[in-house]
């Protein structure tokens, strides 16, 4: 892969994944500038390692694995921000945040009260829509040890939201027996 | 299955999505810009070395000056035993990746080891990476494998292997790259930019310099320009051809050396912004 060709897939890979890693990234930082570091660095990391990035849809599970990891090694005011990114942190606090009409704020806080390790599979699958295998990639764990922490992460959301008395009838039966399942 | 549970999930889901807007198409050039990617992964190759963009100047020399001095080194490999870890250091850089391999595979390790040319500020660079597939990550074994960073850092964002340790009882695979000095007619596998510290273009007008004077630096340094790839500043920098020749007053936007004794020059007709040089140049440490 000469420099052009290198840089024609970068384009298509950025092009085709950017909406993806940045909305998992601003949904999962307090801070527009923040999210405008990570995405940064992690579009900047898959250039380094573009020969590494997988194809396919599975490019978009690699990225998300990369922007998972520069989220947690992530500390204000560490990287060096360059003027453009700078922007995309000004144009990233336009972002509105989540509407309030979605979901009772009972379940928010019932959802916050989990563990971050809860969150984050019960997240990749609720709001990236990714199923075991592909949580097992972003994870880089096992199918198997994907599926039982998404089992126990979901067993605990749901005690969570029975103890809050969110009406989970409301999204069906299984939340209502999984509660009392973990009871 | 649980489709309830996660229902009440994407309820929950923190805002709308994002899409591309053209600030973040100027950040994708932006970071194309900043440095060239590495290598293209070789068949047989697990994973490419991941290049660091801030690479410090060359502090690794313990590693790679032995082979230097000792002209036949009986073994490729110098390895003692250092409580549980087995301390390696390598003696014949040049040996075949078979030499080094059957070394190890005496100690009843499973390591493969592939010394590879590299650009002057990654020679000394060592990275070990797992055998079986990984997502993208850190080494999953580096418990047992890990490097001997000289004490005196590097600097930046870059550690200075002088050597290798492998836990005795390490029962894993893993095939380990280390960089070295490349020999006339080798192509570069580990390459950091043109500018960047250690390299040599490392703080001398280099960025938006006419093609004609950056020729003429690189020519006094021994280096020739093996080829153009032509880019369009105008078109988000879109690389539009690779050309043998391009004209004398376009504008250099970056490079880097492909192999011994060559290096290869992004160049455009329009020059980059005088922000963007700015950024360059600070991170590469240089004075602005």
């Amino acid at each position: 892969m000469g420099p052009p060709d290198r840089r024609r897939r970068f384009e298509e890979l950025y092009t085709e994944h950017y909406a993806a890693v940045a909305t998992f990234t601003r949904r999962r930082t307090g801070h527009a500038d923040d999210a405008a570091d990570v995405i940064a660095e992690t579009f900047a990391t898959a250039w380094r390692r573009l020969g590494d990035v997988p194809s396919g849809e599975r490019a978009r599970l690699w990225l998300y694995g990369v922007a998972r990891r520069t989220l947690a090694n992530h500390r204000r005011g560490e990287s060096r921000r360059t003027a453009l990114t700078q922007r995309l942190g000004e144009e990233l606090t336009a972002w509105p945040g989540p509407s309030d009409d979605d979901a009772p704020g009972s379940a928010r806080e019932a959802f916050l009260r989990l563990s971050e390790d809860d969150r984050e599979v019960l997240a990749l699958v609720g709001w990236e829509g990714l199923d075991g295998a592909e949580v097992a990639q972003v994870l880089g764990c096992s199918r198997l040890a994907a599926r039982q922490r998404l089992h126990r992460a979901r067993k605990r959301f749901a005690a969570e939201l029975a103890a809050a008395h969110v009406d989970l009838n409301r999204y069906g039966g299984r939340a209502v027996r999984l509660a009392k399942e973990s009871a | 299955m649980n489709g309830n549970v996660d229902e009440v999930v994407r309820r929950l889901a923190p805002g709308p999505e994002l899409s591309l807007t053209p600030l973040a198409r100027e950040v994708m050039t932006e970071i194309m810009d900043a440095e060239p990617a590495p290598a293209a992964r070789r068949r047989g190759m697990r994973r490419p070395l991941v290049v660091l963009p801030l690479a410090a100047a060359v502090a690794a020399a313990a590693w790679a000056v032995p082979s230097l001095l000792r002209p036949a080194p009986a073994a490729a490999l110098d390895i003692r035993e250092e409580g549980g870890f087995y301390v390696i250091q390598v003696k014949d850089l040049y040996a075949d990746a078979d030499v080094y391999e059957r070394q190890l595979k005496g100690l009843g390790l499973d390591v493969s080891l592939r010394v590879v040319p590299a650009t002057p500020s990654f020679v000394g660079e060592i990275s070990p990476s797992a055998r079986e597939r990984e997502p993208a990550g850190p080494f999953v074994h580096r418990d047992q494998i890990n490097t001997i960073d000289s004490t005196k850092g590097c600097g930046m964002h870059r550690s200075c292997p002088i050597g290798l340790r492998i836990a005795k009882d390490f029962t894993g695979s893993a095939d380990v790259i280390l960089g070295r000095a490349a020999r006339r007619g080798e192509k570069y596998e580990i390459i950091g930019g043109l500018a960047a510290p250690g390299e040599p273009m490392n703080c001398v007008p280099f960025y938006n310099r006419p093609v004609s004077e950056v020729r003429v630096k690189l020519r006094k340094l021994g280096l020739s320009v093996g080829e153009y790839a032509v880019t369009d500043r105008t078109k988000g920098s879109r690389e539009v051809e690779t050309r043998a020749s391009v004209p004398d007053s376009m504008y250099v936007v970056g490079g880097y050396l492909s192999s011994y004794g060559t290096a290869d020059l992004f160049v455009d007709r329009t020059p980059m912004q005088e922000e963007l040089v700015r950024t360059l140049v600070t991170k590469h440490g240089c004075p602005g």
